[in-house]
């Protein structure tokens, strides 16, 4: 047999998801048949996941650089210029990703390992994790596969509050969207965020110093056994049927929680020692592309003994201890001099071999300067290959075939107000998320200023005793989405960043992650750069915090592959999350309506682009062709507007309009009010224009004393009054008035009934 | 009437069980067991609680069994395999709450879809295993000792304030 | 070295309150240290003059939540300070670790008299994040060292637990009224068995409870979570409601103190500014 029919042989035996051409490529570095352990190593690295091979190209369009940026995409995580406080300088550290296939698959542990993954890329930048938001997208829990939807949302609902509340790390928010196009692939992007002192920060990698003196590897955590081997690879193919999920590995808040006291203890020592370290969490690949990254980004080598890896189950070929993406572990270079003094810190300090069997701290490996990557196993070389090869990424250039849709808009759009607001507000997507958010613990840790549903953006204030505040939001709207990928993309960051705007949030830094499915297809790759080109564009345009500078992307993530077996791809699904930085978070506004008399302000105009609107979706069963145009420099300036009423203290509450139009946000605004104090709004109009009510058009609503609506000398020609706040419980307008207090029941319980009571529609 | 019972378990080994088997180690050195396990217990009630539909109804809902992490088996009580498996004594406690949602939850949206189950019960069955030198007698005093919990220092399966807890019959063979 | 009254706050395996629980012990004016599990010798060494167990998940809630930690060997230290009539509080998870460890209600210290079993909501299980409001029973505030500033009137607080509702033998729910410590109710001071006043099904409404000494207190809200006037949602509605928008109007929403931080104030008063003999 010639090399390379062996090699298609591997290809086939292993199950890998390497193509031929890179398995010869992999032969030709190591001079001759790859070991197991090496073609299981390269599959990994070389997958979609962890390699962005195809997406890396046009990734580079977004702008990642920035006078505020520490560190961009690339790491773990991304960092950025947070504030200052008592002298020290904070940094916000930032991580995105998705689980999408296995919380298909397995939803619980999908969604918790989803958490625990993000949450170790944070911690492992030396930060300690301060929140987390969830982007979930599900079928149609109505829809032919309604049951498996309902299924799979409780569990991720449940996999989400098992394991993010025991963390102790609060939930802020993020959202959830329904949509057919997610029946047979939900969505379950995670965002982690945290706070590490500048001089604090730590790198994923074995440090200069190992070039002088004996560094050790140490990996800490849960011992390892078989989960999640062939994880990578997993999340990077067509979801097939439900024979693969061996794949899922099995998350555990509790050790991660002591391991996470642990951590801290160790990084602690180790700064106050004065020793330079490397420090990084083991997700895909597990042993193998942890000990080879750390040391090939440290130009270094490493000689791994896999005999010292404590395992939890007997018998394992070496290519799986490498391999497996066992959770709760972290790879730690350190001078061979401390190293029983940080095993002590995990083994003795922190008792993880008593509070979970085979779990501690251990040395397996020693890096050197010989140039190799070499791993030892029952005596045997498992792997030898060249460090230059792990760092050399692998780049494919996909073929990309513009696929827009004709825009097609309803012939009629009847505007009846009370009949439509009921039926946006009792929809899948206008509905009341409480039921869910009801699972999460929002407040632990005592910094929370503002939880999810009360402002536009959840606001926290993550440093005791410091006035700046963080509102952090994520969004992405799939029925924009599959009428225009483009501008799916420039929304996914407009809406998110209004939602941080609202809070009186300055936008600082973005995260993406962009849900697509099989990038082989030429259309489905086309919608990636479109939505990849639409995030640029908004990134361009919105920058605030440093004039003329674009708002950079600090860290994000491609899912591709998002596609059932019947071969139908997902809609376009870029989701962003933008973190804003609010100088004075008592002056953070809420989204409920305050005072009778105050007038409303509407900052935006009210255009006829309804495409996707959740009026067309709800009340016309259209979804219509027009979808709200970019308009980057009115969005900045509405922005700034926004930001100035908030920041001088004129505004009372704030929301953007987004789905369901001024209508709903009004609705939205009343709601919000206290249940002792009911607010309600006066629309001065037009009464009947379903552009003016239900129109998506960016903007926003602000309530202000009429003192100070006269008092403001320069109004922008984008900003008019919409109505005035009243003290009873409705809106209305012109020859209607619509009641809320009959519709709060249905509009708050709808997710509950439908999806975890089973009762069913309406 | 019919009255199905199923136990379900994980693949991978029960960190519940884990935990509950090194505690009982410190507290009781004495009497605890060499082997503990942990399975959901799911009683279905109703005349059309037969076992084919059982077995449809656990294929159907995935949030009481999920193949991709649990096995189940129908659970026959005294008799069933896992009390009679050669090599030790075995005991096992069933643990209810006296008042569960769980179980009201499931009853409510069962008995509204699928005509023939009038309720569902939850628990939750401990198996201990003992060394065969141990008797029947014995293995039943020690794991009810170890399961009612009276004291800070005794017994830790089960409340007794909240719960219910039912000895299944030990059996050797 | 310090004369601040001295109160640990406990961290078990899987505790995750314990830091914001210590900080708010300290802005109350005391000294507030977390001691590790295994720290047992530093904590004999500190006598502390009160004792916290926070709100977490200790050893992942496996078997029950509180059962395994009620077993930890920090307990007999805080066993023996409880009859020694330290104070001891138990916020939430700490709650069920206190009910499981027998202190709470200690008719017969050291005998588990009560649960805190599974939330009981029709429709619903597992975990629940809810703002609700309480209020202490007038016997409870004359004998809790937590309370003594917390008066009778409703309070809002947030709860976030899967297992909080008390449960205690048939035969005891008569003599429990010198135990109640704290009792669900609305935002006017009605209690009302039905959720969501009651948020999760607890016997006569109750949000804590004590032992019979008063000494030591199991809760299920958090009140570190409504330490600051700020941590309190938009929409609360009655009188710290209307102090929440005075305070934002008035400038002082930073620093001003949110209902959570009577029990705290309380204790500080308690001690009197000192340490214990």
């Amino acid at each position: 047999m010639d090399l390379r029919n062996e090699l298609l042989e591997v290809i086939r035996s292993r199950k890998l998801s390497m193509k031929p051409e890179e398995a010869e490529k992999l032969a030709g570095y190591v001079g001759r048949m790859p070991t197991p352990l090496e073609f299981h190593l390269f599959d990994t690295m070389w997958s979609e996941h962890c390699s962005y091979k195809s997406s890396r190209t046009f990734l580079k369009r977004l702008p990642v650089a920035g006078p505020l940026v520490v560190l961009g995409p690339g790491e773990d995580a991304g960092i950025v210029t947070f504030t200052e406080h008592r002298g020290q300088e904070w940094d916000l550290v930032v991580a995105h990703e998705s689980h999408n296939h296995p919380s298909q698959v397995l939803p619980v542990e999908g969604a918790a390992t989803g958490i625990g993954g993000i949450v170790r890329d944070v911690y492992c930048m030396g930060a300690q994790v301060i929140g987390s938001l969830d982007l979930l997208r599900f079928g149609n829990p109505s829809g032919p596969s309604g049951e498996r939807c309902r299924a799979i949302c409780r569990g991720v609902v449940e996999g989400i509050w098992k394991y993010g509340n025991a963390l102790g790390v609060p939930n802020l928010g993020g959202d959830t969207r329904f949509h057919p196009g997610y029946d047979d692939n939900c969505l379950v992007n995670v965002v982690a965020l945290g706070l590490v002192r500048r001089d604090r920060i730590v790198h994923s990698f074995a440090p200069r110093e190992a070039h002088e003196e004996q560094y050790v590897l140490i990996l800490a955590g849960k011992p390892t056994d078989d989960t999640g081997f062939g994880g990578a690879t997993f999340a990077s193919s067509d979801l097939e049927d439900e024979s693969e999920k061996g794949a899922v590995q099995v998350a555990d808040p509790f050790l991660k929680r002591v391991l996470s006291e642990a951590n801290a203890a160790v990084l602690k020592y180790l700064f106050e020692t004065g020793v330079s370290f490397g420090f990084k969490d083991l997700g895909a690949g597990g042993i193998a592309c942890v000990t080879s990254e750390m040391a090939a980004h440290g130009g270094l080598g490493i000689l791994v003994d896999l005999d010292s890896v404590p395992v939890s189950v007997d018998g394992l070929p070496s290519e799986v201890i490498a391999c497996a993406e066992t959770q709760e572990r972290y790879g730690l270079a350190v001078p061979l001099r401390v190293a029983e003094d940080v095993m002590d810190i995990y083994n003795e300090m922190y008792e993880l071999p008593r509070l979970f069997p085979g779990a501690g701290a251990t040395l397996i490996g020693n890096f050197s300067s010989d140039p190799s990557y070499r791993v030892m196993h029952r005596g045997e070389e498992v792997a030898n290959a060249p460090v230059a090869c792990i760092t050399e990424g692998i780049v494919y250039s996909r073929e990309s075939r513009p696929a827009p849709v004709i825009p097609v808009e309803p012939g009629r759009r009847p505007c009846d107000p009370p009949g439509d607001l009921l039926r946006m507000l009792h929809s899948l997507d206008g509905a009341s998320r409480s039921p869910i958010w009801s699972y999460y613990d929002s407040e632990v840790q005592g910094n929370t200023r503002f939880r999810p549903g009360e402002a536009d953006a959840c606001v926290t204030v993550p440093i005791p005793g410091c006035s700046t505040g963080l509102a952090v939001s994520g969004d992405g709207n799939p029925w924009y989405g599959e009428l225009d990928p483009f501008l799916a993309g420039a929304h996914a960051v407009g809406e998110a960043y209004r939602n941080v705007v609202a809070a009186g949030g300055v936008p600082i830094a973005i995260t993406d992650c962009l849900n697509y499915g099989n990038p082989e297809d030429p259309e489905v790759f086309w919608q990636f750069r479109q939505g990849v080109e639409g995030i640029a564009l908004a990134c361009g345009k919105l920058g605030i915090q440093v004039e003329g500078q674009p708002l950079p992307v600090v860290s994000g993530n491609v899912s591709f592959y998002n596609q059932s077996s019947s071969g139908g791809a997902i809609p376009p699904s870029p989701i962003v999350a933008v973190f804003g930085r609010v100088d004075d978070f008592t002056r953070a506004m809420d989204i409920s309506f305050k005072e009778p008399g105050n007038l409303v302000l509407l900052a935006g105009i009210r255009e006829d682009e309804l495409g996707g609107s959740l009026y067309y979706r709800q009340c016309l069963d259209h979804k219509g062709g027009r979808v709200p145009d970019f308009r980057g420099d009115l969005e900045r300036a509405m922005a700034k507007f926004v930001l100035t009423c908030t920041r001088s203290g004129i505004s009372r509450s704030v929301h953007d309009i987004s789905e369901g139009g001024l209508l709903m946000a009004a609705a939205e605004m009343s709601l919000a009010s206290r249940r002792d104090a009911r607010r309600g709004m006066v629309l001065y109009g037009p009464a009947d224009d379903p552009v003016y009510l239900y129109s998506e058009t960016p903007g926003y609503l602000l309530e202000v004393t009429p003192e100070d609506w006269e008092s403001m000398d320069q109004v922008p020609d984008f900003v008019s009054v919409a109505g005035r706040v009243t003290d009873e419980f409705a809106v209305s307008c012109g020859g209607w008035r619509i009641d809320l207090q009959p519709l709060v029941e249905r509009h708050t319980g709808l997710l509950d009934r439908l999806i975890w009571r089973e009762e069913g529609e309406e | 009437m019919s009255e199905t019972s199923i136990l379900v378990g994980l693949k991978a080994p029960d960190p519940a069980a884990m935990t509950a088997l090194s505690t009982l180690m410190r507290i009781s050195p004495e009497t605890a067991p060499l082997h503990l396990s942990r399975y959901d217990h799911w009683r279905f009630t109703g005349p059309g609680a037969v076992r084919e539909f059982v077995s449809e109804l656990v294929s159907h809902y995935t949030d009481i069994v999920n193949p991709n992490k649990q096995t189940w088996s129908f659970f026959e009580g005294e008799t069933d395999p896992i009390l009679t498996d050669p090599g030790m004594t075995w005991a096992a406690v069933l643990v209810t709450d006296r008042v569960d949602s769980i179980s009201e939850n499931w009853t409510g949206i069962l008995g509204r879809r699928h005509r023939g189950v009038e309720s569902v019960g939850y628990s939750v069955l401990w198996r201990l295993g003992f060394s065969r030198s141990v008797s029947l007698e014995d293995a039943r005093d020690r794991t009810m000792t170890m399961a009612v919990t009276t004291h800070r220092d005794r017994g830790l399966l089960a409340n007794p304030v909240s719960q219910l807890i039912e000895l299944l019959g030990t059996s050797k063979t | 070295m310090s004369t601040l009254p001295l109160v640990a706050v406990i961290q078990f395996p899987g505790s995750n309150c314990e830091y914001e629980t210590a900080r708010v012990v300290r802005e109350a004016g005391m000294n507030g240290l977390v001691f590790r599990w295994n720290q047992l010798s530093e904590l004999r060494d500190a006598d502390p003059d009160a004792f916290v167990l926070p709100g977490g998940f200790s050893f992942q809630d496996r078997v029950r939540a509180g059962a395994v930690a009620a077993k930890e060997m920090m307990m007999d230290i805080v066993f023996s300070a409880a009859a020694g009539k330290r104070p001891v509080l138990g916020i939430c998870n700490g709650a069920q670790v206190l009910v499981e460890s027998g202190l709470v209600p200690g008719w017969e210290a050291g005998r588990v008299e009560a649960a805190l079993a599974a939330n009981h909501i029709a429709g619903r299980s597992g975990y629940l994040s809810r703002w609700v409001f309480l209020h202490a029973r007038e016997t409870a505030v004359l004998k809790s060292p937590w309370l003594g500033k917390l008066g009778t009137s409703p309070i809002p607080v947030p709860i976030a637990h899967a297992e909080g509702r008390f449960v205690f033998w048939e035969e005891d729910l008569s003599r429990t009224l010198p135990v109640e410590a704290l009792v669900y109710c609305d935002e006017n001071g009605v209690e009302r068995p039905e959720y969501p006043t009651n948020p999760n099904g607890s016997v006569h409404n109750l949000a804590a409870v004590m032992n019979t000494d008063g000494n030591v207190m199991a809760m299920m809200p958090h009140p570190e979570r409504a330490f600051r006037l700020w941590q309190l949602p938009p929409w609360i509605p009655g009188e710290w409601g209307d102090r929440i928008r005075m305070s934002i109007s008035a400038g002082t929403l930073a620093d001003a103190p949110g209902p959570g931080a009577l029990f705290f104030q309380g204790l500080a008063d308690h001690f009197g500014g000192g340490r214990h003999e």
